[in-house]
């Protein structure tokens, strides 16, 4: 494999002075200028545009509705409980270009969640370390992911556990969600290394580069309840960062409920082959 | 984890899978994603570490042989429906086809 295979992504900020010619980078943008500015960059090594707080200005996403065949833009709820109204404005820009929705699971989340799959939008759900309330609510939003028949684009990381149980070849939930540090390097965006799955700022949550098998392997060296859970592979840790103390209850049942359903739509597929034709 | 590379499908494998895909939408019982998701048929490169190179070859920085070309979400060659000749959310600009490839 070529060694450019294993090139990280960089996210830069929108006024960053970093150039890259052949290195893939994301740009992150917080306000319209720069929006506008990005949106007209032709450079390839752009791969997307990181937009964050920008969903409640209705020019700004008159200016990303324009164009065609355009480059993608991942769009920030960093409070979807609250900004979930503003997702309409999203689809006319969806006609010209790709467009994702990020959001952490903060309280209210599930609100937003089925609004961007209802407006056909792949979803990035940033589960972080749930509360019992937010593991209610991604309860719900899981049910909503299996079930519903208006979800035809991914919600991750729904999406990827569910295929890794029926036996794709998935990466880590670390991988899935763009949080590994040694492929996702935010290291010009200051503290937001996993800025979308807390939404406590005082908590740390940058881990240094390369270093999730090594977090996990201090997890299982101490005996942390990975050591035992079926779902250590695409897991890796996840839940247990930053707190490594971290109940993971509520999320083995979210587990549970995919490997369920996995193993249920096994069965079903097993009925359709004994089926004569 | 399985970071092995996707495996290229046959036309008939394409086919039975998709059929699975339509038997299983028949049900009325699982989403459409739900469905995609468990019937990757093994071609699941969206999330792997090396499928950074499916978002870097989307806008044509790396190209060429070697390299995972099967998903991510801007990956114009593949992506997480990826239901035979390439899908997923950012494919509607190129290649691909069907409906299942699009919602």
């Amino acid at each position: 494999m070529p060694q450019e295979a294993n090139k990280p992504l960089v996210f830069l900020r929108a006024d960053s002075k970093e150039e890259f010619h052949d290195q893939p980078f994301v740009v992150v943008v917080s306000n319209r200028s720069d929006l506008s500015r990005w949106l007209r960059d032709s450079s390839p090594a752009l791969q997307w545009i990181e937009v964050e707080g920008l969903l409640g200005d209705p020019e700004a996403w008159a200016l990303a509705a324009q164009g065609e065949d355009e480059v993608p833009l991942d769009v920030i709820l960093s409070a979807p409980g609250r900004e979930y109204a503003d997702l309409y404005r999203l689809v006319d820009v969806r006609s010209v270009r790709d467009v994702r929705v990020s959001m952490p699971a903060a309280p209210g989340f599930l609100r937003a969640l089925r609004l961007a799959a209802s407006l056909g939008l792949p979803v990035r759900l940033l589960p972080g370390q749930p509360t019992a309330e937010a593991l209610e609510e991604l309860e719900g939003a899981l049910a909503f992911y299996l079930h519903d028949p208006m979800v035809e684009a991914p919600i991750e990381f729904f999406h990827s556990a569910l295929a890794w149980m029926r036996g794709a070849p998935t990466g880590s939930l670390w991988s899935v969600l763009e949080e590994d540090p040694a492929i996702f390097q935010r290291d010009e965006i200051k503290g937001s290394q996993r800025l979308l799955q807390t939404y406590e700022p005082h908590v740390e949550t940058a881990l240094p580069r390369d270093s999730v098998p090594g977090y996990f392997a201090r997890l299982v060296q101490q005996g942390a309840e990975c050591v035992s859970c079926p779902w250590q592979q695409p897991c890796q840790g996840y839940f247990k960062w930053p707190k490594a103390t971290y109940s993971c209850h509520g999320i083995k049942k979210i587990f549970m409920t995919l490997q369920t359903a996995a193993a249920e739509i096994g069965r079903d597929l097993a009925e359709c082959e004994t089926k004569p034709v | 984890m399985n970071n092995e590379p996707p495996i290229d499908k046959t036309p008939a494998e394409n086919t039975e899978l998709l059929d699975r895909r339509l038997f299983l939408r028949s049900l009325g019982k699982w989403s459409g994603a739900a469905v995609v998701a468990a019937v990757a048929g093994g071609i699941w490169m969206a999330s792997s570490p090396k499928a950074v190179a499916g978002w870097i070859n989307r806008r044509g920085v790396v190209r060429g042989g070697g390299w995972i070309n099967g998903g991510g979400w801007v990956n114009r060659a593949g992506g997480w429906i990826n239901g035979g000749g390439g899908g997923g959310w950012v494919n509607r600009r190129g290649g691909g086809g069907g409906w299942i490839n699009r919602w």
